[in-house]
């Protein structure tokens, strides 16, 4: 199994009011394909009832940066009592829904995802030896692009809420 | 998981968590969903085959699978799982038409892969058998980015258009061909 080190853990994004769903998915959506994230939808979970809509997305888009090293960002979202509105805008409708938003947002930095240095016990010691001593350079700096990428997600989520709060 | 979905070699990094999993608990068109599933298979011109029906009560689990050859050495191996529960049907009332249309609670897997040398030519001999291995050791990268891309992002095409046809909030997607 590949080696996982937890960088952020349970970062909470909370937003209450009105809610563009198809701009929100569309917004992260656009922003893992631009930053060279391979999209991963684990889960999509979506139940319709008279109360409203309950969404439950889990989203786990991972970036290979080198054949050793691989950033993962998890995206987990509950859309809970989402109702439909229509509000009109410079004469047109547009159709949006109330609810509330809950992310939770977690990175982490895999180590040999492919396994080729678990295969035997001497690999596995080797690659403990360079980790800790010789690859320690490479690994904060990919440490440190993993976080910058999360923290720059929850802060377009965040922009594209807070546009939305004062249209 | 879809019946045979595990054999041959798959797709990098597609194992049975990484899945795309639709959810969805609420009013739909049975029929019309099946439809466009198939449609959308033999459009793309895979060969179309329904693996698995299985009918019992109100619960409905169906197997498609589609098949292409790519080229002489590469074919890609498409799978769709649908699996139903509390399959009803309903009538609604839109303006002056009565439509039928089902309840349940739908759960949607999509899984591919690609088979590798599906004629047999690295095979018969272990000096082929090797010969292949390193073949793929060697061209991996263009492996990924010739087939496996292309194939992943035509998969999400068809995880889109079910959350489209489902009506699903989350029915965008960037990762266009």
């Amino acid at each position: 199994m590949a080696e996982t080190k937890t960088l952020v853990w349970l970062k909470p994004l909370k937003y209450s009011g009105l809610i563009d769903m198809k701009g929100v998915y569309k917004t992260m959506d656009k922003w893992f394909a631009e930053n060279h994230y391979d999209k991963v939808e684990r889960r999509n979970n979506e139940h319709v009832s008279e109360e409203g809509r309950q969404i439950v997305l889990e989203l786990v888009p991972y970036k290979k940066i080198t054949d050793y090293a691989q950033i993962q960002i998890r995206v987990y979202a509950e859309m809970l009592n989402l109702k439909e509105e229509v509000v009109e805008r410079n004469g047109l409708k547009h159709k949006y829904h109330r609810g509330d938003l809950f992310f939770s947002f977690d990175c982490f930095l895999i180590t040999d995802y492919e396994e080729h240095w678990e295969t035997k016990a001497t690999y596995y010691f080797i690659r403990t030896l360079v980790d800790k001593f010789v690859y320690r350079g490479y690994t904060k700096r990919f440490e440190k692009e993993a976080v910058s990428d999360c923290n720059e997600l929850i802060n377009e989520i965040k922009n594209y809420l807070n546009m939305e709060r004062f249209k | 998981m879809p019946l045979g979905a595990d054999k041959g070699p798959g797709i990098e990094d597609w194992d049975e968590t990484q899945v795309p999993m639709i959810r969805y608990k609420g009013v739909f068109d049975w029929e019309g969903l099946y439809r466009l599933c198939r449609l959308w298979i033999e459009d793309n011109r895979y060969k179309f085959q329904e693996k698995r029906y299985k009918h019992k009560g109100d619960e409905l689990e169906i197997d498609l699978t589609g098949e292409r050859r790519i080229d002489e050495m590469h074919k890609q191996h498409l799978y769709v799982y649908f699996h139903i529960w509390h399959l009803r049907d309903i009538e609604i009332a839109e303006g002056t038409k009565t439509l039928k249309r089902n309840t349940g609670l739908v759960h949607v897997e999509i899984w591919g892969s690609i088979e590798v040398d599906y004629s047999g030519r690295f095979e018969g001999s272990k000096f082929k058998e090797k010969l292949k291995k390193w073949w793929m050791i060697i061209r991996k990268k263009e492996f990924l980015g010739t087939y496996i891309e292309p194939f992943t992002k035509t998969l999400f095409d068809l995880h889109t258009k079910i959350k489209t046809f489902l009506n699903m909030s989350t029915d965008e997607n960037y990762y266009k061909l």
